[in-house]
């Protein structure tokens, strides 16, 4: 259970903790977009150098990223396996009965690996390096400023805020309820599958009723203490850009403009 | 003193398809500035339902509650009645907003829309009032329960009400925590002149109430100091209360025949009075 890593803060004292967090925001999501958008070997060279040094100017150990990698994991390698078998084109390289394999399919999913790694790594970096509440603090401040989610930023930010707050809670509400059951004979660890997920369900039961009860308590004392959602409503802490922000825009533009710019300049990679 | 919260002919059902069924039933009382008032009754007699009339969580089917003045019926003052009148639940952990130990202090100042620079100091005072100062930057699923519960106090006394009501804010501690909680309302009481409203089932925590109120079946069964309240165990025992050891040994002491005055409700006062028997 420990092993989450998303919405995990890693405290530190560095350039990339002190970055406001909608840049962190921003940067990440351009980093997806324009990762999609890099044609060249150079281009993938270059968003690894930016994960590289996002890395060092983070002070995160690479182990908490790799870390972050596993879950993916999976995903990772059947994107790789179906565009091997999938794709067709160039000289082709073997076959296994009806498998054939192309060398154009290797370099698409050699392609599409990286680009999930490096995606997924630089996303830890960002969720790593931003405490929960500057995350969807920061979150709301940016979708204010999307025409169809302004109404709705507040509440988007606050049922996220409110889910990552009850993630601990919930999880040792789990384990009581598990070691209960296991008392009572419960057993959660042999058989197959299916057998496996039916004894899930003395858990999920429970865990869902007290959740609910939860939810019904929660938001009764958040109208206890004059919660009417956004309108009216001031904040503690108020975001706000910074000369290092500005640096980070800027490295990170070019970086990007770098990334994607050098597929169209006839590099020979 | 004038009253801060008076009740008149209340009743409620929860379900509006059965009526008749009601939580509570014709229940008047009213509760004076600057009191320390305890509401007792066992399980299912209406007290912590009443709790929740007093700031308008649940408005009364039939009578009507006043807040200073205001009717929680009148959806224009229940801010103010709801600013007036805060409220601590009895689980720590389901009236946590925030990650952070001084952004849930703050949930509540946020709402009322207090000027963003002064809302710092404002947490700040609350969190040093209960003595938890240095946990501001801790996530609260790292304290203990009583601790839990003294930031979910930070969080309403920052919103700086007149009166608060613990519905039955002790009941899910160990007795360490209890004790914090407790000390801490009558510091809140003595020192800030806030009036606190304290549902409980346990007698023994009310020995130091300036009143009791006590509910039976939805209604309003009697009142009075913890002293005319606890003279009379055998009545308790009947309306299934918990009565405090102390009480009880006085009371057995008393019926076999020794001098012991009615005054007697805490442990030291106990020990004076046999010492004094001759």
């Amino acid at each position: 259970m420990s092993e989450m890593t998303i919405g995990q803060y890693y405290p530190a004292d560095s350039f990339v903790h002190k970055l406001d967090p909608r840049t962190k925001i921003m940067l990440t999501l351009l980093y997806i977009l324009f990762i999609f958008m890099v044609k060249s070997v150079v281009g993938y060279a270059v968003a690894f150098l930016f994960l590289v040094m996002a890395i060092m100017f983070s002070k995160i150990p690479v182990k908490y990223i790799i870390k972050g990698l596993k879950p993916v994991a999976f995903i990772v390698t059947l994107t790789i396996v179906i565009n091997i078998l999938w794709t067709k084109g160039g000289n082709l390289l073997f076959s296994i009965g009806f498998i054939k394999v192309y060398a154009e399919g290797v370099v698409v999913a050699a392609k599409m690996g990286v680009r999930l790694m490096l995606l997924v790594s630089t996303t830890s970096i960002m969720t790593l390096s931003t405490s929960t509440i500057d995350l969807t603090d920061g979150m709301e401040m940016l979708m204010r400023k999307v025409p169809f989610l302004k109404n709705s930023a507040h509440d988007i930010s606050m049922m996220m805020s409110i889910a990552l707050r009850f993630i601990p809670t919930l999880q040792e509400e789990t384990d009581r309820i598990m070691k209960a059951q296991k008392s009572r004979g419960a057993d959660f660890d042999s058989g197959n599958i299916v057998q496996k997920a039916k004894a899930m369900l003395p858990i999920l039961v429970p865990l869902f009723v007290s959740a609910f009860q939860r939810a019904g308590e929660l938001a009764m004392a958040m109208e206890a203490r004059c919660y009417r959602g956004g309108e009216g409503r001031t904040k503690m802490k108020v975001l706000k850009y910074t000369k290092r922000d500005a640096v980070a825009y800027v490295i990170g533009f070019l970086f990007f403009a770098v990334m994607v710019g050098s597929g169209y300049i006839g590099l020979p990679f | 003193m004038n009253n801060i919260i008076e009740v008149k002919n209340l009743s409620f059902a929860y379900d509006s398809d059965e009526p008749d069924k009601k939580a509570l039933e014709n229940v008047s009382l009213s509760i004076r500035e600057g009191e320390f008032v305890g509401i007792v009754g066992h399980n299912g007699s209406g007290k912590s339902t009443l709790a929740k009339m007093f700031n308008g969580l649940l408005l009364p089917t039939q009578g009507d509650v006043f807040v200073m003045g205001m009717n929680t019926k009148d959806e224009d003052s229940l801010i103010d009645v709801r600013r007036t009148v805060g409220m601590v639940f009895q689980n720590p952990d389901n009236q946590m907003v925030a990650t952070i130990v001084e952004e849930d202090v703050a949930f509540g100042v946020e709402n009322l829309g207090v000027e963003q620079s002064k809302i710092r100091g404002v947490v700040e005072d609350a969190l040093r009032a209960v003595d938890m100062f240095e946990f501001k930057g801790q996530k609260p699923h790292q304290l203990s329960g009583g601790q839990k519960q003294r930031i979910a106090i930070a969080g309403i006394i920052a919103m700086k009400p007149k009166c608060i009501v613990f519905d039955e804010s002790t009941a899910m501690l160990d007795p360490v925590g209890r004790s914090e909680v407790l000390s801490q309302m009558h510091k809140l009481n003595k020192e800030d002149g806030v009036t606190i409203i304290f549902i409980t089932h346990y007698m023994e925590e009310l020995i130091d109430a300036d009143r009791i109120i006590i509910m039976n079946d939805g209604s309003y069964y009697k009142e009075g100091t913890p002293v005319e309240i606890f003279s009379d165990t055998d009545e308790l025992k009947k309306l299934r209360l918990n009565v405090p050891e102390t009480v009880e040994l006085a009371d057995g002491l008393r019926k076999a025949g020794m001098n012991i005055s009615h005054n007697v409700l805490t442990k030291e006062d106990l020990v004076e009075a046999i010492c004094q028997l001759k």
